[in-house]
């Protein structure tokens, strides 16, 4: 048994990362972090629930006033796309987003604050590790919420289609995870200082305001493909909403007929925000002095 | 090629190595090359020592000069990790971890197979006198056995080189004498050692090879005998305690070596400032023995690293008189 002295970056990675994960997943099973995964299920469950059985029995459906047969009862298109928007928005795009932002942006930060990055510095495949491993925790922790979250709210809303809406918000929950990991780890990486505030302008600026002008900027952002997959996968329709404008209907949702293209969006842009993190990490110098 | 024709590898060689913070000198102009062996860097907090071990590693980069290590640069060459060991000053502070896990982890990120890692890591706790605690969080452990399981994962992937900042910060005097053990015995299996440390003595067990840095500047280096030799030959501050104290300052005050001498607050108490203190000792023997005055103690401040760093800088600055604040004759 010898120290490995000759191997790849790649050989190196292959055995660093899965260690780094199932040092972090036992790290993480604390109270603290169980409490906010529950907050992360809960919260959101909750309020769309409340919402639902706020919502007039009217409002939600359409009776057959002659037969008034349970069976026959069909669920109005208009809330159906309300409560679809409300899981998307509460759940892949808040929830799921805010999860990523605590877990993802102090990936570099909490180890420099922790004084144990030095530990990595000295490893062969220590920095690019550390970084893959946290944030493939980040990404389970946060998608495992945010999955559980719209199974536990999905059969108590008005939907037409509440498998159908399962499916594509569990795939949004995974997709948001990725992409805006890869992206708050990429600030970590970049930022030493303010990390998480930086972190949170971001998303309020890109992902919260931007995301959401109908122009052509709103294409740079992850909630533009996010939200085009849902109106996709859901046969959703915004024309109802923006019937005399052309322009703004086609700005708001992407024109792609299947969505295949939009999730490979999201995986393209997760996939390189992800290695412009891995790269850079081994390369920007970061403060010493409080390590050693 | 015979292995006689092969190139030496030396431990380190710098090159006008300098770092800047900004507009702060981290180390300045270091040109050094050292053969395999180990060596303590001795300087007081804030000298640049850290910084130094930050550049050793390839965790800094210059901003001037070239570094090699073991034949490597640091910055350009990630095997080169394989082969070094670092043990930082700062205290280890993870919660909800045992030492195993950690350790563990740590030679995984080094690129060990799981299979091997956990043996490994059984290994090197045992080593280092931790094994009934390895189970334990490392939170729990005092801070003796930190810097002990600080040491573990620095020797655990079995590098060629070990690096270790302040290992003897915090400790009792059971935990030095622990650490200084496992640090020779270290030193005797061949490996090598660049040992930073504030305090002289401390190191003087583990290597007789030293290097002296202050102010980033590597100011002189030998070993300890040669170092003292140049403390003796510096002005320094030296306290005699004589029931004669008067009759030994009107002695003392016509000799042109004595830069300063002080009446203390305490009875029978000079404080001396000297240019030449073998000269000193040499005189007061001959005035004691002829019975001109009485001497019953003599204390130097020859331990005193931060006296010879002080002096070794105002030579280094070409000063002639060294000043010591606050010293009145």
């Amino acid at each position: 048994m010898s120290a490995p002295t000759n191997t790849t970056i790649f050989s190196s990675l292959s055995r660093a990362v899965p260690g780094v994960v199932s040092y972090e997943l036992a790290r993480s099973m604390t109270l603290g972090r169980s409490a906010m995964f529950l907050l992360m299920v809960c919260i959101p469950t909750a309020l769309l629930i409340a919402v639902a059985q706020l919502t007039p029995e009217e409002a939600k459906y359409t009776f057959d006033v002659s037969e008034l047969n349970k069976d026959e009862i069909v669920v109005r298109a208009e809330t159906n796309l309300a409560f679809s928007m409300l899981v998307y928005l509460l759940i892949p795009q808040v929830m799921t987003m805010l999860g990523m932002l605590v877990l993802a942006s102090p990936i570099v930060h909490s180890e420099l604050e922790g004084q144990t990055w030095v530990y990595s510095l000295v490893r062969h495949a220590g920095r690019r590790s550390l970084l893959l491993g946290k944030y493939i925790v980040a990404v389970l922790w946060t998608s495992t919420a945010g999955i559980l979250a719209v199974s536990l709210a999905t059969p108590f809303l008005p939907l037409k289609n509440p498998t159908q809406l399962w499916m594509t918000a569990s795939l949004l929950c995974l997709l948001a995870s990725l992409a805006y990991g890869a992206l708050f780890a990429l600030i970590g990486v970049v930022m030493q200082k303010r990390v998480m505030v930086i972190s949170f302008v971001y998303a309020l600026v890109a992902e919260g305001v931007l995301a959401w002008i109908p122009a052509v900027i709103n294409q740079f952002t992850i909630a533009y493909r996010l939200r085009s997959i849902l109106f996709r996968w859901l046969n959703l329709s915004v024309d109802q909403y923006f019937q005399n404008d052309g322009f703004v209907r086609n700005a708001m949702v992407a024109q792609d007929p299947s969505g295949w293209t939009q999730i490979a969006s999201v995986l393209l842009i997760a996939g390189a925000l992800l290695g412009l993190a891995v790269w850079l990490v081994e390369k920007v110098q970061y403060s010493f002095q409080s390590e050693l | 090629m015979t292995q006689s024709d092969q190139p030496v590898e030396n431990l380190f060689e710098l090159q006008n190595l300098s770092l800047m913070y900004g507009t702060v000198i981290g180390v300045n102009d270091l040109q050094l090359t050292l053969p395999k062996g180990a060596y303590a860097l001795i300087g007081p907090n804030g000298a640049g020592k850290s910084t130094l071990i930050g550049l050793l590693t390839g965790a800094l980069r210059p901003t001037l000069g070239n570094l090699k290590v073991l034949g490597e640069n640091p910055r350009r060459c990630g095997q080169l990790q394989q082969r070094i060991g670092v043990c930082p000053a700062t205290d280890l502070l993870i919660h909800g971890v045992t030492a195993h896990q950690w350790i563990v982890q740590l030679l995984r990120m080094s690129g060990w197979r799981k299979s091997e890692a956990i043996p490994r890591t059984d290994q090197v706790l045992e080593e280092v006198g931790l094994a009934e605690a390895r189970n334990r969080p490392i939170h729990t452990y005092s801070l003796g056995m930190r810097q002990r399981c600080k040491l573990a994962q620095a020797i655990a992937h079995r590098p060629e080189l070990l690096i270790l900042d302040e290992p003897f910060n915090g400790l009792d005097p059971i935990g030095r004498y622990q650490m200084s053990e496992l640090l020779i015995q270290w030193a005797k299996s061949g490996k090598s050692l660049l040992l930073a440390s504030h305090v002289l003595h401390e190191v003087e067990r583990i290597t007789d090879s030293f290097m002296l840095i202050f102010g980033g500047r590597l100011l002189a280096s030998g070993t300890a005998g040669e170092l003292r030799r140049l403390l003796a030959d510096l002005p320094q501050d030296i306290i005699v305690q004589s029931q004669t104290r008067d009759r030994l300052a009107s002695l003392l005050a016509e000799k042109p070596w004595i830069r300063a001498v002080h009446r203390d607050a305490k009875p029978n108490r000079l404080i001396l400032t000297v240019d030449r203190p073998l000269e000193l000792y040499e005189s007061l023997a001959l005035w004691a023995s002829s019975g001109q005055v009485s001497v019953e103690r003599i204390t130097g401040t020859d331990g005193d690293i931060s006296t010879l760093f002080r002096l070794l800088i105002s030579r280094h600055r070409g000063e002639r008189a060294y000043q010591k604040s606050g010293a009145s004759s």
